[in-house]
């Protein structure tokens, strides 16, 4: 006897008990549900149910150790709704309660199934066996019928060595002379689904034959019957491909005890799921084993019918309290009757016996919880909530345990995207909550049934929702794994029409977004998530003619951050949008080794921008450490602004380059005593120069601030402001505004100088508070820049594109969020004070700005240039 | 030769760099190999990898069943300590049913699909 579980409980001694009981929540802060009032602040008290953390610990019968059994638990958490039954269900599965059977009944996708398998899987290291019940002949349970292959091992194994020739053939011909084509349709036909063909290759799951045919109404037929099927077809392939003689002309069938048996005997969980959607009129067969499996009896007999002569199956299995593993238990679910027409009334005699437990209704925090476990393996959600007050006063130490918690006896590889997510813990809680309001509003609106519709605030909707609808579309736990699985999918990227008459179109994926490897997705999820949710929307709404629907639906996208709000309302926002919180943007990342690898790779596209024969990987051009070791120093130096060195001779001894900012606004205190000189239009740094760096972390933040100074403030042309208070736009000019905007032109040198050098006015504004940025330059910029650009949240405009003046308004939308409309002024203001420009007009504030930013004519008469280093000025 | 055999010769004939890229290849290989998202089946991770050095090294890693037909891939998964499973190009064995396999057994286990 391999498992203690596999031992009746009379035998189980202390020891044994000692050994399999595994206290959960001594070690690890696990979270419970408890039942208490909530008092409001006048005094009312209302019973309800709250989530907190285990105080007592929960015994878990386990033939695992402690650690496997947290680490399991953590990771399979149940949704908070769920863990009320979680507790009764690990409590009921120890050995000293004699009840061995419960019942959970409950709406489609709960999470009922999962939390008996989770229960199985951490009792035995066998796991549990999980039945589906749909449709099933439930004397399946006990005896169920198979291909004989002890019998007929000869022609089993021939037919398996030609399967394997003929899925190593090279071609059609070759793959004939391996198996007659006329067999490959007779496999089909009778080894149903158990049969597959994919890429030329056939294969045969021989354990599901038993399970692989349906009748034509789409009931599963029973094993005997799909054996039958089998082996009539089997044996005509024997004859077709010679096999006669190993017994392919003989086969026979064999009948054998079912899993409800094989659970009995090993002390394993029976999961029977969906068990009131089984045959009916084969209930009568559970009646008996039920009253066994709640101790009302303390044994029970079931007969085999398919036994037949020379079949050495039992004649009946003989289920015995003293013998039954004590690890055994059944676990059953099942829907609501209103689930659909297939769900059966359990026989009273059955119900009474095994009274269902309701499974309460999905909740914003589990729906929060699911999407957290699915994206990281953790349910983030409600260990945080659990006890939130801990972990926010170090959030560093949640991030630590999420990753030891997540790696704890972990035995499958984790997927590399789920440890990234962990580490920004944050973000991941701030979108999936959006997500979980979502979802939850979302299965509220499309159920006619639902609180949201008894109330009366969707009437508008109900034409839009009939029953055949609701199920269609209906929204519980599993859409979330179909929405992933969408999300990884590859997407089509269709360019819009550029029709100057025809509407403005925003296509939601950029072909950016799409890219060249689909598993590569992971890394722009959240972006592909919010696609499918909104074709979702789209396909079930206004292409079903349900205009009301998909407004609300949409509302409700905009409103949880699925998509920008601007989009819907046309109002700018500053909150980060569901995409925005989990793409995996190395702009953004806490890793400093991804960081300087990002500024690794920005370097080595600017080489190769000059040098665009270079074939080598960046990580052959440049060690991440020399990129390292240059960016420490300046930190340490606080020097001016760097930018990427494109000399190959000396790149690896110095990757960043020093440049210059030379401010030509006069001083009052030099009083005209200093007269400054201007660089030389070919001593100035280029635009791609500075522009290459505004993508890279650290460098980008370093060289901004390098692009700001008081030299207005000291110029005494430029008025301080009144009564004390400082000037805004003198504050924005000057990068000391407290809306955090920052605006202010630089005069480079033009990429597209050929012959002769020329200087360009490129405007820069800077919202430090969301760290975006938006630069007016001139000339486009190449791909791989604009994916950084994208990454680092820059929106560059060539002043002279054909849709400068449409990319502006988003552009300034962007930058300035929410403040667009209050700032435009003020920060048209801030470039005028080093700029001048011709007369114009503008019908809207926004308009000035955005004109005044793509005038060609703009003159800068208080210069500040940005230089290399060092500068070689011009002549008097 | 058999594999183990194989490698043992290998680790052997090698010094210290050698055996210590011996030990890590496997590692590096199962991290590359899991760096997509895996596929939803049963409790186990379905990773789809493509042919290359990553499989070569997971064939050859003696912590992997590999599994070239459906008998083999179930006996696998009913054997409590295999906690991975490569699924070479050459099975006889295709993604639908290597899925279903998955999903029939509760326990949760790694398997590596390789690609043609």
């Amino acid at each position: 006897m391999s498992s203690i579980l596999e031992k009746p409980a009379r035998d189980l001694s202390a020891e044994d008990y000692a050994s399999i009981e595994k206290p959960l929540g001594e070690r690890v802060p696990y979270p419970g549900m408890g039942l208490g009032y909530v008092v409001s602040k006048n005094g009312e008290k209302k019973l309800t149910r709250y989530l907190g953390v285990l105080k007592k610990p929960l015994m878990v019968t386990s033939e695992r150790d402690l650690d496997e059994v947290e680490g399991m638990l953590i990771r399979d958490m149940p949704t908070p709704e769920m863990l009320k039954l979680f507790f009764e269900v690990m409590s009921s599965i120890n050995p000293r309660n004699e009840r061995r059977a419960m019942y959970l009944k409950g709406a489609p996708g709960a999470g009922k199934t999962f939390l008996g398998e989770m229960a199985g899987n951490v009792s035995s290291k066998k796991g549990a066996i999980k039945i589906d019940c749909t449709n099933m002949n439930l004397y399946e349970l006990f005896f169920e019928t198979v291909l004989d292959f002890n019998a007929n091992k000869s022609f089993y194994d021939a037919l398996n060595t030609k399967i394997e020739k003929y899925n190593l053939a090279e071609n059609k011909e070759q793959r004939d002379q391996v198996l007659n084509p006329m067999s490959i349709d007779i496999l089909e036909d009778c080894l149903g689904n158990a049969f597959s063909e994919e890429n030329g290759k056939i294969c045969i799951d021989w354990a599901g034959v038993k399970q692989a045919h349906s009748n034509e109404t789409g009931e599963r037929l029973d094993t005997r019957e799909n054996i039958e099927i089998a082996i009539a077809g089997l044996k005509q392939v024997s004859a077709k491909e010679g096999l006669d003689n190993l017994g392919g002309n003989a086969l026979g069938m064999a009948s054998q005890e079912g899993p409800a048996f094989q659970a009995y005997e090993e002390g394993r969980v029976l999961i029977l799921d969906e068990l009131n959607r089984a045959k009916r009129g084969t209930f009568g067969v559970l009646h008996g084993f039920m009253q066994f499996a709640i101790n009302e009896i303390s044994e029970c007999r079931v007969r085999n019918p398919l036994k037949e002569k020379g079949d050495h199956a039992r004649s009946d299995l003989h289920f015995q309290r003293s013998k039954m593993g004590s690890g055994f238990f059944i676990f059953m679910t099942g829907n609501t009757e209103d689930d659909s027409d297939e769900v059966l009334e359990l026989p009273e005699a059955l119900s009474s016996r095994v009274v269902p437990d309701p499974v309460a209704n999905a909740t914003l925090q589990g729906w929060q919880h699911r999407w957290c476990q699915i994206l990281t393996g953790m349910p983030i959600s409600t260990l945080y909530n659990a006890q939130s007050h801990i972990w926010d006063e170090d959030p560093d130490v949640f991030k630590q345990k999420l990753k030891e918690w997540r790696e704890l006896r972990e035995t499958r590889e984790i997927p590399a995207h789920q440890l990234n997510m962990l580490r920004r813990w944050q973000d991941v809680m701030q979108a999936t909550g959006n997500l979980a309001k979502f979802m939850d509003a979302a299965s509220k609106t499309v159920n006619p049934d639902s609180n949201w519709h008894k109330a009366g605030t969707l009437t508008q909707l109900l034409d839009d929702i009939s029953e055949t609808f609701k199920k269609e579309v209906s929204v519980d736990f599993r859409k979330i794994n179909y929405f992933i699985t969408k999300a990884m999918m590859p997407k089509p990227s269709v360019a819009p029409p550029q029709d100057e008459n025809g509407p403005d179109i925003i296509p939601l994926l950029d072909e950016m977004d799409i890219p060249e490897a689909p598993e590569d997705i992971k890394r722009n999820l959240g972006t592909h998530i919010t696609y499918v949710i909104l074709d979702w929307i789209v396909a079930n709404s206004y292409e079903r003619g349900k205009e009301d629907l998909g407004n609300q639906l949409m509302q409700l996208a905009a409103d949880c951050a699925l998509v920008d709000p601007q989009l819907i309302e046309g109002m700018p926002s500053n909150r980060k949008t569901v995409a925005e919180l989990l793409d995996e943007n190395p702009f953004d990342s806490n890793d400093p080794d991804i960081r300087v690898e990002l500024i690794r790779d920005l370097l080595c596209d600017y080489l190769r921008n000059s040098y665009p024969d270079i074939t080598a990987e960046n990580s052959e051009i440049m060690p991440a450490s020399v990129v390292r070791r240059a960016i420490d120093e300046i930190a340490e130096k606080g020097a001016g602004p760097v930018v990427f060195n494109s000399n190959p001779d000396n790149i690896n001894q110095e990757p960043l380059q020093k440049a210059k900012c030379i401010d030509m606004t006069p001083q009052l205190q030099d009083e005209g005593q200093n007269e400054k000189m201007a660089p030389a239009a070919d001593h100035l740094l280029s635009q791609y120069a500075l522009l290459a760096t505004l993508a890279a972390p650290e460098l980008r933040e370093h060289n901004l601030s390098c692009l700001w100074n008081e030299a207005l403030s000291g110029s005494g042309v430029v008025s301080l402001g009144t009564e004390g208070m400082t000037d805004e736009s003198l504050a924005i000019a000057e990068n000391k505004s407290e809306t955090g905007v920052a605006a202010t032109t630089i005069i480079v040198q033009s990429d597209k100088s050929e012959n002769e050098p020329t200087e360009l006015p490129l405007h820069v504004i800077w919202n430090k508070s969301m760290d975006r940025l938006l630069v007016v330059g001139e000339g486009e910029v190449n791909d791989s820049l604009k994916r950084a650009f994208n990454d680092a949240r820059v929106i560059y405009i060539d002043r002279n594109a054909n849709n400068a003046h449409s990319t502006m308004r988003k552009g300034l939308d962007f930058v300035l969020g929410a403040e667009t409309g209050t700032l435009c002024d003020t920060v048209r203001d801030a470039f005028l004070m080093r700029n001048t420009l011709p007369t114009q007009k503008a019908e809207t504030k926004i308009d000035n700005l955005s004109k005044m930013l793509l005038n060609n004519d703009l003159e800068c008469f208080l210069p500040h240039y940005l230089a290399k280093e060092p500068p070689k000025l011009r002549t008097a | 030769m058999s594999t183990q055999k194989k490698n043992a010769v290998n680790k052997e004939a090698s010094g210290p760099m050698a055996k210590l890229t011996a030990q890590l290849l496997p590692v590096i290989a199962r991290k590359k190999a899991a760096c997509n998202l895996p596929k939803n089946a049963g409790s186990s991770f379905f990773y789809e990898i493509e042919k290359g050095w990553e499989a070569d090294v997971l064939r050859q890693d003696e912590d992997v069943c590999v599994a070239k037909n459906t008998l083999e891939l179930e006996d696998a998964f009913l054997d409590q300590k295999v906690k991975t499973i490569l699924i070479p190009y050459d099975a006889s064995i295709t993604q639908t049913v290597a899925l279903r396999v998955c999903r029939r057994h509760g326990l949760g286990k790694t398997i590596f699909y390789e690609g043609s």
